[in-house]
């Protein structure tokens, strides 16, 4: 069993694909729906009035979902390149994967980077604002208090059902790629993110959701930083090995 | 790592998925007003919000004797300036007041009965914040509040 069933890749590629564009577009597929009547209801448990309507109170979409391309990202990426070494030639592909490696994993580093720090002041933010009781409290419930814990569940189970498919069609493609430390670790970090975040989501009481939820995001960030920098180190002995063979190119035809 | 491990591996997963999905389903919602371990520990890190600064808070109805005391005859109006983070304006009730402040980050308004002796902090975000006072006390026209400091 050497070769690569390509069906089969294509399918683990095309999973993985829809992962990415699952999580990327979590934040306009959650949230949204009024939240008012919750809203109503705190506000009578921390003894104030809201003057005017609640119409506009809705829930949030949440972070930590979408944060989760930085590393099903990085996963995606790989499977393009061992996709990639299918339909390019291998001297292309050795030439070529050292140098887009790199950009990609600045690119990573620099988004994950900013996404991180975002997710701090954020998380900052909540936190002050929940504890300036009643104002801060009320403010904080409006913008934040009420995450749609049902539909993020949801979503979380597609995409847990997408990433085992994948690697169930990646180990059909070939049994080898069980060999591959990297990418199995890759692929059982993004499935315990996955369950981490279903766990923690379930765990808290519905107004603190979202507080744990950014703090997920958080986390997810600072592994898509950690993956960054993984890619980029990797990246070097290959664009080392094409700036040599350039080298040795120019020498022979000079 | 052989296909049979990693079957192993993706069958506890199943499981701790969706054994945390139905903990989520059968959690009680829970309120704003429980305290939580997770919380009490982020706000260590992060630390209350400051108080506004004295030299930020304008009203026509402060006292002209001591520059802390509001003497509010029916209602008074104070307005906070802040350039900055989340800010807090602590007010002692020396009588029972009303107070209503647009809650920061949002559109609402929000309002409080405060009685005698008690604190409210009003949380103000960034710009200028009016924070409207009300006496509620029955029969009375005059009340009394302090800025308290820090």
């Amino acid at each position: 069993m050497s070769s690569l069933r390509t069906p089969f890749f294509v399918l683990a590629l095309v999973c993985m694909a829809l992962v990415v564009l699952v999580e990327l577009g979590s934040s306009r597929i959650l949230g949204g729906d009024g939240a008012g009547a919750g809203l109503a209801r705190e506000a009578e448990a921390n003894e104030v009035d809201i003057v005017g309507s609640t119409a506009d109170v809705d829930e949030p979409p949440g972070r930590a979902i979408s944060y989760l391309s930085f590393v099903d990202g990085v996963l995606l990426y790989t499977v393009l390149l061992i996709g990639a070494s299918l339909v390019i030639s291998e001297r292309v592909h050795g030439r070529v994967q050292g140098v887009v490696t790199l950009i990609a994993s600045i690119l990573l580093i620099i988004a994950a980077f900013i996404a991180a720090i975002i997710a701090f002041i954020e998380l900052l933010v909540m936190v002050s604002l929940l504890l300036a009781v009643p104002f801060g409290t009320i403010a904080y419930l409006a913008l934040w208090g009420f995450f749609p814990r049902g539909d993020a569940a949801a979503v979380l189970s597609l995409l847990m059902f997408l990433k085992l498919a994948f690697a169930v069609f990646l180990v059909l493609a070939q049994q080898r790629f069980l060999q591959q430390k990297g990418l199995v670790v890759l692929v059982l970090i993004s499935l315990v993110l996955n369950v981490v975040i279903a766990f923690l989501h379930g765990f808290f009481p519905l107004v603190l959701v979202s507080i744990v939820d950014t703090l997920l995001a958080l986390v997810v960030a600072i592994v898509g930083i950690i993956w960054g920098i993984v890619l980029l180190i990797g990246a070097i002995p290959s664009i080392v090995s094409t700036i040599r063979l350039g080298a040795t190119d120019v020498a022979k035809t000079g | 790592m052989n296909v049979k491990i990693a079957i192993l591996v993706g069958v506890v997963l199943v499981v701790l998925f969706v054994g945390s999905v139905l903990v989520g389903a059968r959690k009680d919602d829970g309120s704003s007003t429980d305290s939580n371990g997770i919380i009490d520990r982020l706000a260590s890190v992060a630390g209350d919000p400051s108080a506004v600064a004295r030299a930020d808070v304008a009203a026509d109805c402060v006292d002209d004797d001591d520059p802390d005391l509001l003497v509010i005859t029916g209602g008074c109006t104070v307005a906070v300036r802040n350039d900055g983070d989340l800010r807090l304006l602590r007010l002692l009730a020396i009588d029972a007041l009303e107070v209503e402040a647009p809650a920061p980050e949002g559109d609402l308004e929000v309002e409080s009965e405060v009685d005698a002796g008690e604190e409210v902090s009003v949380a103000v975000g960034e710009g200028v914040t009016e924070i409207d006072i009300d006496c509620i006390g029955i029969g009375l026209t005059e009340c009394r509040a302090r800025l308290v400091a820090g």
